[in-house]
């Protein structure tokens, strides 16, 4: 896809973002938000990570299909008790970048 | 006003060594996707948000239409209305006429550090969180440019693009916070393994985030939860 179609999606994600971000700032003391989008937005950090993590755990999409990657799963599920154990993102990285070198070469 | 404003940037310097290696990732996507550094520093310059970033640039380089691209991005943001809204009773008040000045500073490090530590020892919360907001901008605009220079010299063989989903994975941890949470995640998870590689013009993404919320919302109306 063309260079100018990313700088279109990045002036309008931009656009909305900084919207979400600043009218309840701004709007402070007018009114209240209304229930039922308040719970909506409660569960979305959780949602959004999660959906996010699992896919590029689970599948490779080095072929350009998704293809199950059982190194990624293994080393997947190795940065996860890190991550639980240490909330450390260096830690993290390099138990799951380390796991999945290691998985990938005994796999082969 | 310059106390309360070297406290918010000394107070987020712990976490801006977790944010250093996210910036890293997230510069290096950009390359990867075949731009270059300059549509890195305007992606972290105009979005200034990790975790969109590296979907929206994900999406984009997978071919998803631009309404997707944006949609999906726009879903993954929608917390900072939560944030934004959490933390208005603490600085709207004195802001003054900065307060439409703010928001854009806002991250998940910023107002936390401002929601617990703000208005303690005499701090002011506006420049606080100015200053916590203003260090973390530094870190992550020097950061996702490094990020997108050494990007584009990594071969593909290190599979740097498994750095993305475990980054996401250090900051799932706190997010799961209630039980209503855990399920979400596990909800939004299972979709998306089921729905990312089969649905129409990648919208896995979107719709799996938006049936993880639902489930969450809809559990915690069941439990009478209305915190």
């Amino acid at each position: 896809m063309s260079r100018e179609s990313y700088w279109l999606v990045l002036i309008v994600v931009g656009t909305g973002t900084v919207l979400m971000r600043s009218l309840p700032i701004v709007l402070h003391g007018k009114g209240s938000m209304p229930k039922l989008i308040g719970r909506l937005l409660r569960h979305v950090p959780a949602s959004a990570l999660a959906a996010l993590v699992v896919p590029s755990v689970l599948y490779s999409t080095a072929t350009g299909s998704h293809v199950f990657d059982p190194a990624r799963l293994g080393a997947g599920v190795i940065a996860l008790v890190v991550a639980l154990r240490t909330r450390n993102v260096i830690a993290t990285l390099g138990a799951g970048m380390g796991g999945l070198w290691i998985l990938a070469m005994l796999l082969g | 006003m310059k106390r309360s404003f070297r406290a918010g940037a000394k107070e987020v310097s712990p976490i801006l060594v977790g944010v250093v290696p996210f910036a890293l990732v997230a510069g290096a996507a950009v390359t990867d996707a075949g731009l270059g550094v300059l549509e890195a520093a305007a992606c972290s310059v105009i979005v200034f948000a990790g975790a969109a970033q590296l979907a929206l640039t994900q999406l984009w380089a997978d071919g998803a239409p631009l309404l997707v691209v944006i949609a999906t991005a726009l879903v993954v943001n929608a917390r900072f209305i939560m944030y934004s809204a959490s933390l208005a009773p603490v600085i709207s008040p004195e802001a003054g006429r900065a307060r439409p000045f703010l928001g854009y500073l806002l991250t998940d490090q910023a107002y936390t550090v401002t929601v617990l530590k703000g208005r303690e020892n005499g701090n002011r919360p506006v420049p606080y969180y100015l200053g916590a907001g203003l260090a973390l901008w530094f870190t992550w605009q020097v950061g996702t440019i490094v990020g997108a220079m050494l990007g584009a010299v990594i071969p593909a063989s290190w599979q740097l693009d498994f750095a993305v989903p475990l980054v996401f994975l250090v900051l799932l941890v706190p997010a799961l916070k209630v039980r209503a949470d855990v399920e979400a995640a596990i909800v939004s998870g299972l979709a998306a393994a089921a729905f990312v590689p089969v649905l129409p013009l990648k919208s896995g993404l979107l719709v799996a985030i938006l049936c993880g919320a639902a489930w969450g919302a809809w559990r915690a109306m069941g439990e009478g939860d209305d915190a």
